[in-house]
């Protein structure tokens, strides 16, 4: 399964019910959504996407209504047990040919922003 | 009507290794199409001519040197942009991965080219996969050739324009919730998604992993049951690849049915479904009656809930998905404040379009704290249920038919102002995709709209691993149809 469990709450303090649980989320959720997707919408975005959020989710109660008491969920269509192979090495990409496709480069690495302030 | 008009692939690689048609000529003329016809319809996004031309020469060189060629050897194959292959740029019709050439090739092209196949070009689509109309692509939408104002459905647009059009006689595309079978219908051609794991995904940018499926168009039957040949079996590098050989073909040709249960989901077929696919749809089942088949009314309660259950799942799979586009190891960059989650944030924000915003923000919601039991816990649970659905129907048939698209091709910007009536485009393929079932959609009628033909599609699903039985129904009502031969006035000759 591909999908993570457990981003943080995009509204209240985690652990807590929030109150837009089972109602519609507001706009102030969809920014803090927004901020934990990594997705720096403008004003004008959060104005629009807001109303199409609660929208959409409000078309979804179809799915919330149905009695799923004693189901298991269904991760993956077909349930295999995990595929095992021999540990032994195989080919590889090249490392250069796997940093070609990157905005930035430096000394055979993925280069980023500096992330740590300095410290005294 | 085992030799479709225009040729299929199964014909031209015929032709070419008998010398009737060069590899080259034929490479060419679809080059030529792809830029003529493809540019006015919006098909192509790039086209990679000198390779395809070189490749071309080499399969006319083998066969002079009198050397064993290819079951596709000279056939020309368009690609859609979330495939990775060396030479092509898979930018996913998103200005975030703009000029991304990937520095590996996908095992499903590997295999076609180890078939002789010779890749024209990469398509236009929904952007990231993610759409039923192509216009979520970053680069416009594709038109359909049976009407310039109309969709030619989503995502794989300008892959089943491209088949549609005559362009190519087939193309692969990738199927998450209906991307190939709602596209095949609504261009009049066919489109099959294997059972999930059949082919290989290792190459194909990831949408929805539980979901997505490589699945061929084509205008034969024939065609789709040599490609499901070609691209199936196991892949060490794709985990979820299912550990089995590929799916050989039956060598049958169009036979009767008798025997076989068609079920008819009541849920398939409710009360205001489109006048003009009932229609088809019931001349279809009275086909299939025709050939010996027997129809069964069969139920499947819980199709309210796919559409839900589906953007849910996919959207949650989604948003993990595409956290990779971030500016550090592909595509573009965008400094923002100049601070590293700045930097990620102004490059997702200037990278990605509207719809995809908004499936990513819908992903992280239903995943995160406090909402992922309601909507995501519970969209796994019905999922089960969905597939426990067709079990059940699947003890009283073998095969279920019903339709495609609820409609024919609808007008370009009809429904792009409202996601929702956008997502109910795919009720009737979502559930398929869901319980990771073979299915398959064939051109089975037209519906007359202000003096234009617009194609229907017929829905054909089986349960896991019974590919080859979608495909033996498919066969034996082509053989008594003929809609698979039928072609737009707007088609390269």
């Amino acid at each position: 399964m591909s999908a993570a469990h457990g981003h943080p709450s995009p509204t209240a303090p985690t652990g807590a019910t929030p109150p837009a649980a089972h109602g519609t989320p507001d706009r102030a959720v969809v920014a803090r959504t927004a901020a934990l997707a990594r997705l720096a919408l403008s004003d004008a975005e959060l104005d629009a996407v807001a109303p199409q959020f609660a929208r959409i989710l409000g078309s979804f109660e179809a799915l919330r209504g149905l009695d799923t008491s004693g189901v298991e969920p269904m991760t993956r269509p077909i349930e295999l047990a995990m595929i095992m192979r021999q540990d032994v090495p195989g080919d590889c990409l090249d490392p250069q040919a796997a940093l070609a496709p990157a905005p930035k480069q430096v000394n055979g690495f993925f280069a980023v922003p500096k992330t740590l302030e300095a410290e005294g | 009507m085992s030799h479709p008009n225009p040729i299929d692939a199964v014909e031209t690689a015929r032709a070419v290794a008998a010398g009737e048609l060069s590899a080259e000529q034929v490479v060419t003329r679809a080059l030529n199409a792809a830029r003529d016809l493809g540019g006015r319809l919006n098909l192509f996004l790039s086209l990679d001519r000198e390779r395809a031309l070189d490749r071309a020469r080499a399969v006319d060189s083998a066969r002079a040197a009198g050397r064993a060629l290819g079951p596709l050897a000279g056939v020309p194959v368009a690609l859609k942009a979330n495939m990775c292959a060396e030479g092509f740029e898979s930018n996913c019709a998103s200005r975030i991965l703009a000029g991304y050439h990937a520095p590996y090739t996908a095992t499903f092209v590997m295999r076609l080219l180890d078939a002789g196949a010779i890749p024209i070009g990469v398509t236009n689509m929904d952007e990231f996969a993610m759409g039923s109309s192509g216009e979520n692509s970053a680069f416009g939408p594709a038109k359909n050739p049976w009407d310039e104002a109309r969709t030619p459905g989503g995502s794989s647009s300008g892959a089943a324009g491209a088949v549609a059009a005559g362009i190519v006689p087939i193309a692969l595309g990738s199927d998450t919730g209906g991307s190939v079978r709602q596209p095949a219908a609504l261009c009049g051609i066919l489109g099959l998604k294997p059972t999930y794991g059949r082919i290989s995904r290792y190459g194909l940018i990831a949408f929805a992993s539980s979901l997505d499926q490589v699945s061929p168009f084509a205008r034969s039957v024939r065609d789709l049951e040599l490609l499901l040949e070609l691209l199936s079996g196991a892949d060490p590098l794709d985990s979820t690849s299912l550990p089995l050989a590929p799916l050989g073909r039956s060598g049958e040709e169009g036979a009767r049915l008798d025997g076989l249960r068609i079920g008819v989901p009541a849920q398939y077929m409710p009360a205001g479904l489109d006048p003009r696919v009932r229609t088809a749809i019931e001349a279809s089942l009275a086909t299939f009656e025709s050939l010996g088949a027997k129809l069964v009314e069969v139920s499947l309660p819980h199709t309210d809930a796919a559409i839900p259950c589906y953007y849910v799942v996919a959207t949650a799979e989604a948003s993990s998905n595409l956290a990779r586009f971030e500016g550090v190891r592909y595509g573009m960059r965008e400094l923002g404040d100049g601070s590293l989650q700045g930097m990620m944030a102004a490059t997702r924000a200037a990278g990605f379009g509207p719809e995809v915003k908004r499936r990513i923000l819908l992903g992280t919601y239903v995943l995160s704290s406090g909402y992922y039991a309601a909507w995501y816990g519970q969209a796994l649970k019905v999922r089960r249920l969905l597939r426990r659905d067709f079990d059940r129907a699947f003890e009283q048939c073998d095969v279920i038919a019903g339709p495609t698209s609820p409609t024919p091709a609808f007008r370009l910007g009809a429904k792009t102002a409202d996601p929702v009536a956008m997502y109910l485009n795919d009720i009737l393929t979502a559930p398929a995709s869901l319980a990771g079932l073979p299915a398959l959609s064939l051109p089975c009628g037209f519906a007359e709209e202000s003096g234009t033909r617009l194609p229907l599609g017929l829905q054909l699903i089986a349960p896991p691993l019974e590919d080859a039985r979608v495909l033996r129904a498919a066969r034996a009502f082509e053989s008594a149809t003929d809609f698979h031969t039928q072609h737009p006035a707007l088609f390269a000759s």
